[in-house]
């Protein structure tokens, strides 16, 4: 979604209409640059001076799901409790372009707080998913990180996660999008200070 | 973090009540001649000389960008994060400083209304 897609019928000048996006309609064109903005159908259809008509369906898919493939481990100090991971995001279904579609995290509270991280609670850190509040445009430079680095001692059992609702919108727009998954990255740690940070399909797990 | 790296922080707004967010900017600016990890993601938080875990784990987790890791020279990359104003405890006003490394940035003060 989000991509300009440009039709002819052979160089020849047509009238040209769209029954979705932009634009509905131009008169006398050899050739019709249209988009649909967001996922949807639509008909383009090309008219000849002699009166023929040739058209064609076209489906716009927008991003149904999120993977993520971790690319590397953090690197913390021996003795200190924490992991963390950088994280290449994949949208599917695949073979699709969103290279002009935007993505962002919605913040939310944490869930099933226990143990060691029920006190830090107690203690007054703010557990909740506090993500980027800016869209960033899908590409080969966008990353995602997930971690809980820096844990202090002593050490006990406990857990928490995050449900982390997903938006798309067309890049270079504003507005907030639209909402197409919810992703969950869950953080455990254990008794000895193990920790655990999973992702959508990626983890990472590190002892002090 | 690597020295030539400086550190910009901003906060917005300046003076919030209980039920506002605080929304923090944190920039590295490579000042150095070859690519630098600018390890935001290890960032700490200092609230009037507090390292601030809630910070910690909001700025360690989300999206961003590849450049990140190895930022061009003369280049700058900012990671941003909203906070309800419990991340500042009680009214009054509250003195923020970053740091990565021991490089540390602009202190930036910030005033949380009574209710």
């Amino acid at each position: 979604m989000g991509e300009v897609v440009y039709f002819d019928v052979g160089g020849q000048a047509a009238d040209w209409s769209a029954s979705a996006g932009w634009p509905p309609s131009r008169r006398t064109r050899s050739r019709f640059a249209w988009e649909l903005d967001k996922p949807g159908a639509a008909t383009i259809t090309a008219t000849l001076p002699t009166g023929e008509t040739a058209s064609i369906d076209m489906t716009v898919i927008g991003p149904t799901d999120i993977r993520m493939r971790k690319e590397s481990e953090d690197a913390q100090p021996a003795g200190t409790a924490g992991a963390g991971m950088w994280l290449i995001p994949r949208f599917n279904p695949g073979g699709v372009n969103f290279g002009n579609v935007e993505w962002l995290e919605e913040a939310g509270p944490a869930s099933g707080v226990t143990g060691y991280f029920a006190d830090m609670v107690t203690a007054g850190t703010d557990l909740s998913h506090h993500p980027n509040p800016d869209f960033l445009r899908i590409g080969p430079g966008l990353r995602d990180h997930a971690a809980f680095l820096g844990l202090p001692a002593p050490f006990t059992a406990g857990e928490f996660s995050w449900s982390i609702p997903n938006r798309f919108r067309r890049a270079a727009t504003a507005g907030t999008g639209t909402m197409f998954v919810t992703t969950v990255q869950r953080f455990r740690i254990q008794a000895d200070g193990t920790v655990t940070v999973s992702k959508q399909g990626a983890s990472v797990t590190r002892s002090p | 973090m690597a020295g030539e790296l400086r550190l910009e922080m901003t906060a917005a707004p300046e003076r919030i009540g209980p039920d506002e967010q605080l929304t923090i900017r944190l920039a590295a600016v490579n000042e150095g001649p070859d690519p630098a990890d600018s390890r935001l993601r290890e960032s700490r938080l200092f609230v009037d000389g507090e390292p601030s875990m809630t910070w910690s784990l909001a700025i360690s987790n989300g999206t961003g960008d590849v450049r990140e890791r190895e930022l061009p020279p003369g280049e700058r990359i900012e990671a941003a994060r909203q906070f309800a104003a419990s991340l500042l405890r009680e009214p009054g006003d509250h003195e923020l400083i970053a740091e990565v490394d021991g490089v540390r940035s602009n202190s930036v003060t910030v005033t949380l209304a009574g209710t």
